[in-house]
């Protein structure tokens, strides 16, 4: 009889487990699908370390539009510069306690024949108008320019100790031996990271 | 003569149960150990049956299974929050009520708003360019319908040298006519219901898009002074029709 009852009891545990892990297996499935549909939107980034800063790339489908998923850690103070050619820069920067996520984006466009570029990083943006007959007679060839993205192929996880360049733009150059000229560079990184690069003899390398 | 006592397999019947045999002899007991031990009540053992063992792994693995998956959706649960806020995506979560959210720049100085609308009610999307002031609504220059549901309001300035000329879109289409010129004068104050978190509002309220003040430059600023604002620039506005 207290066999019974036990094997009673036993069943019903077995069936209310089969049906509750039935019940969370039958939303996985949409679960899953609404994820990865959000990933493909804004990348995935899995944060394993959480006071490291995270890059990926996310693919946005245009040539001439790059952008990054960013995790940045708890007092993180970043800042974002770019340098077009060797001319113009511009800077912005974003101070906040707690650690967020965020959708850096930079993109070229050539609008009414002037080649214009768009800068955004959490908390704020920059817009250059006209970039400099040198800079813009080189991106009217950009099939010729190398591009190089920061966490295309993998995640970046960096201590924040060196500034990391986001998007580098390149003419390479033509005679052997020489440096490629840069069109257009962004970098990001941490005050004290730029504190350090700053600080650092200048090379062609940056 | 009397043989040994042997241990004999313990089989029930090998023996009259126990309670044949209250009054047996002491003397008895003694010559048989084995007869003494069956009329003591002996102790319950427990025996495992087969289809015990069988529901006791279904037990096991049915809520192993449950524990994993639901730690499983958790996770995602978790990553889709997260991710929706970056991808700024609206979320309804009471019908009843006006949800919107700043959808992320793509561009220098064009931004939007998605927005949905309960149903049962009739909309307007409005716009003024004067008696702007910090919470009050003037008189609409520009009108529009909207109808309930979900639409993409966009806002695209263009910056000229002394003004800045507004278009505004619904889903993709544009409006109005550009609404221009507002002149600008130095400094902006600009503020926004919608933010980049989906949130929801009351119906009872117009939904600012943007509330944009250019700096009163008319008198000269005093130094440490703060900045005095004029009724001048845009103010788009969603309000239900009464």
């Amino acid at each position: 009889m207290l066999r019974r009852l036990l094997n009673l009891f036993l069943l019903s545990l077995a069936l209310t487990g089969t049906w509750l892990a039935w019940e969370q297996a039958s939303q996985q499935g949409a679960l899953r699908e609404r994820y990865q549909q959000l990933a493909e939107k804004v990348g995935m980034v899995e944060v394993e370390q959480p006071d490291k800063l995270h890059v990926r790339a996310v693919p946005t489908g245009e040539p001439l539009h790059w952008a990054w998923h960013i995790y940045v850690p708890d007092n993180y103070h970043m800042q974002l510069r770019s340098e077009i050619g060797t001319g113009t820069s511009s800077s912005h920067g974003y101070f906040q306690n707690e650690g967020y996520r965020d959708l850096a984006r930079v993109r070229l466009r050539k609008l009414d024949g002037v080649w214009q570029i768009w800068e955004k990083l959490h908390g704020g943006s920059s817009y250059s108008y006209g970039l400099g007959e040198e800079i813009e007679r080189q991106l009217d060839q950009f099939e010729k320019l190398r591009v190089e993205q920061l966490g295309e192929d993998k995640l970046q996880v960096s201590d924040g100790q060196e500034v990391l360049t986001l998007l580098r733009i390149s003419a390479p150059s033509d005679t052997p031996g020489q440096p490629d000229t840069t069109v257009v560079v962004l970098r990001v990184g941490t005050e004290q990271a730029w504190q350090k690069f700053d600080s650092a003899p200048k090379s062609a390398e940056r | 003569m009397n043989q040994p006592a042997t241990p004999e397999p313990s089989e029930p019947e090998a023996g009259p149960p126990a309670s044949e045999s209250p009054g047996a002899p002491p003397q008895l007991e003694a010559i048989s150990g084995r007869r003494a031990d069956q009329t003591r009540p002996r102790p319950v053992r427990w025996q495992w049956s087969l289809l015990t063992l069988l529901l006791l792994m279904a037990v096991v693995g049915s809520w192993s299974a449950w524990y994993r998956t639901r730690s499983q959706n958790d996770w995602y649960r978790r990553q889709i929050d997260i991710l929706r806020d970056l991808a700024g995506e609206l979320v309804v979560n009471d019908p009843g009520r006006i949800a919107a959210v700043e959808v992320p720049p793509m561009w220098h100085s064009e931004r939007r708003w998605e927005v949905y609308l309960p149903e049962g009610h009739e909309y307007r999307l409005k716009a003024a360019t004067a008696g702007i002031g910090e919470r009050q609504f003037p008189d609409a220059e520009r009108e529009v319908s909207l109808a309930a549901g979900r639409h993409v309001i966009g806002l695209l300035e263009a910056d000229q040298r002394e003004w800045t000329q507004f278009t505004v879109e619904v889903d993709g289409q544009r409006v109005w006519p550009a609404i221009e010129p507002v002149s600008r004068t130095g400094n902006t104050s600009g503020q926004s219901d919608p933010a980049e978190r989906s949130q929801q509002f009351p119906l009872d309220r117009p939904l600012v898009l943007k509330r944009l003040r250019y700096a009163d430059l008319s008198q000269p600023p005093a130094p440490n002074t703060p900045t005095q604002w004029s009724d001048r620039g845009l103010l788009l506005w969603i309000e239900v029709v009464p």
